[in-house]
């Protein structure tokens, strides 16, 4: 269980979360939607134990997130950034291999690697040197570096994304949530910040919207993706339709209002 | 299929053994080659030979033997045996800056390190009432160390303060930071040396061009204690600094203490870089072209890097310093001087390499 008890965070007296609760159970997938600014990234990073919270409290498996030395959260939980350059020419074997956190043999890591990379459908470029691939591809081999890490620490700890469909072609954007939700299916939490509302719908059991640092709803994705939660998220009015497998909202019907 | 997998595996994680080994035989071809070429040459078989009957301590007659030994064991040794240790201290405060600031063309003596160390070393000397010049007192010489290590590590505390925000810093503000640091560093060891006695004076070659002139086996029993710290610090370094490589909050999220890791390679950089300075001068380019050849080598996991880092930086330095001592016999080339002329043009080739990341 990952738990955030009233949390807020302010930064130069500017409150960027203020009292959010939230939570997520081993199974779950959680998305976090909201407009630009509205405090996604700070909550995730919060929640990865970057950042320490103004107030309130985050805990993990029941403990104090604070508790954790960095390497015993590293088991419990993977973190795919948003983007990633790395300073070095590392090939692509060597950055998936750092997720490999703990002792192992050099066998060990190497299959860890092999099953990481073919799991993001990318076993032929382990020799690539990362600098030299395009942002999509580099976006999956950090899903594969974050995956490695998952089972390097046993296979259920959580994953967390931050956008990570931001620079994928649409299969791409498919296959990265359908690995989330394999997750999810093997028992492991997962938190999503998301900017498209169709792929939260589609990807999620639960959103969670935030705007202003505040928490403005909650719940299964039909109850959440609404006419009027678009009007008070973004500002826009829209249609909102719906498929047997969820809500769906379509740009095209979608008018802006003047913000205030 | 899976056997194709591992294949292609087996060579990215595993590059780079070949490439050690090829250091360790040039690091040692530089050493015996030091202890053999010179004003008088000594045919290295009959080094070797020296050096066995000094360990086995026996003791050579006379004549032309007692005066190779004489060469070999008391002038050349402890040249030859700085020469390792500063090259070596040299390279992987270079691994180390460029690590941490996440950033290829560190040095210690462009970011501004070895200039701090020298301004504290030299006002250790001009300002500590000379306690340290022409004496072998003890204290004193580790006196001078210590402060040239205070003052690297100030240099090195100041510059990550003022580039690094929210664990980012671009590579051209390191470099001007660096640049500022190191010139601000220079004028006030400027303003000392211009205050000092003309014996001191002499000395500012020393200090902005660096020499392994003079070594003692003092000089080399003051660094032993810095070197060694540096490098145990790089070695217990190297997995957390390869994450690092991917960004410092990727780095957390890896499970490294990222706070306590720049800590500890910012002690360690004062260490190496600081110590050496106070027994060779600033010396630069070391710590920035050996780290890159062996990228290009043996690929850039640390563990491996460092120690590469260390046996070819050992092994630069010490065929520079047979260069420096032998180009314009009988006077003596500063080996910065050396250093920068094998340097400057590598450093030159990168700048374009990395115009991207530069802004041009």
């Amino acid at each position: 269980m990952y738990e955030a008890c009233a949390l807020s965070f302010s930064r130069r007296n500017r409150a960027i979360l203020d009292r959010v609760d939230f939570s997520v159970a081993p199974g779950r997938t959680v998305a976090i939607v909201g407009p630009n600014g509205a405090g996604k990234s700070t909550l995730l990073k919060l929640l990865t134990g970057e950042l320490a919270p103004s107030s309130g409290e985050i805990r993990l498996d029941g403990k104090p997130l604070a508790s954790f030395a960095p390497q015993e959260l590293a088991h419990r939980r993977a973190v795919l950034p948003q983007s990633a350059s790395v300073s070095f020419p590392f090939t692509v074997a060597e950055i998936v291999a750092l997720g490999a956190v703990g002792r192992f043999t050099r066998a060990e890591k190497e299959s860890l690697v092999a099953r990481a990379l073919s799991t993001v459908e990318m076993p032929q470029f382990a020799a690539r040197f990362y600098d030299e691939l395009s942002g999509g591809e580099r976006q999956r081999v950090q899903l594969a570096r974050v995956f490695a890490q998952l089972w390097a620490g046993g296979g259920n700890g959580y994953l967390l994304l931050d956008e990570p469909t931001s620079s994928l072609d649409l299969s791409h954007q498919l296959l990265t949530l359908e690995l989330a939700r394999q997750h999810a299916a093997t028992g492991a939490g997962v938190i999503c910040v998301l900017h498209d509302l169709n792929l939260a719908a589609m990807a999620a059991d639960e959103i969670v919207a935030l705007k202003n640092g505040r928490v403005v709803a909650a719940g299964a994705p039909s109850a959440i993706v609404t006419d009027a939660l678009m009007a008070e998220l973004y500002g826009v009015t829209c249609k909102v339709g719906a498929v047997p497998e969820g809500p769906f909202v379509l740009p095209q019907s979608v008018q802006r209002q003047s913000r205030h | 299929m899976s056997a194709t997998v591992s294949g292609t595996l087996m060579a990215p994680l595993g590059r780079g053994s070949t490439g050690l080994w090829v250091c360790a035989v040039l690091l040692v071809a530089a050493m015996i080659g030091s202890l053999a070429i010179g004003p008088v040459t000594i045919e290295p078989g009959h080094v070797l030979g020296i050096l066995y009957d000094a360990l086995t301590g026996t003791r050579p007659s006379g004549g032309n033997a007692l005066r190779d030994a004489i060469i070999v064991l008391d002038i050349r040794l402890p040249r030859m045996i700085l020469g390792v240790l500063v090259g070596g201290s040299l390279a992987v405060a270079g691994v180390l800056l460029q690590g941490i600031f996440r950033n290829p063309l560190a040095d210690p003596i462009f970011v501004g390190v070895s200039p701090g160390a020298a301004l504290a070393a030299v006002a250790f000397i001009v300002l500590g009432g000379g306690v340290v010049i022409g004496a072998s007192d003890f204290i004193g010489r580790f006196g001078l160390v210590l402060s040239a290590f205070f003052g690297a590590l100030t240099a090195t505390v100041v510059l990550h303060q003022l580039t690094v925000h929210e664990g980012r810093t671009s590579v051209a503000a390191l470099l001007f930071t660096g640049i500022a640091l190191g010139a601000l560093a220079s004028a006030g060891t400027g303003i000392l040396l211009f205050l000092a006695s003309d014996q001191q004076l002499r000395e500012f070659t020393f200090w902005s061009f660096g020499s392994l002139g003079g070594a003692t086996w003092i000089k080399v029993a003051m660094l032993v204690p810095f070197a060694l710290l540096s490098f145990v610090i790089a070695g217990v370094l190297a997995h957390g600094l390869d994450a690092i490589a991917l960004g410092e909050a990727e780095a957390f999220h890896l499970g490294v203490n990222v706070e306590r890791l720049k800590r500890l390679a910012i002690v360690a950089v004062a260490a190496g870089a600081g110590g050496s300075v106070a027994v060779s001068g600033t010396i630069g380019f070391i710590g920035l072209v050996i780290p890159h050849l062996l990228r290009l080598m043996i690929g850039p996991s640390h563990k491996k890097l460092l120690i590469g880092s260390a046996l070819l930086g050992a092994a630069i330095l010490v065929a520079a310093d047979v260069g420096a001592r032998t180009v314009v016999t009988p006077a003596e080339l500063p080996i910065g001087v050396v250093t920068a002329f094998l340097g400057a043009p590598f450093f030159l080739w990168l700048l374009r390499r990395y115009r991207a990341s530069l802004g041009g």
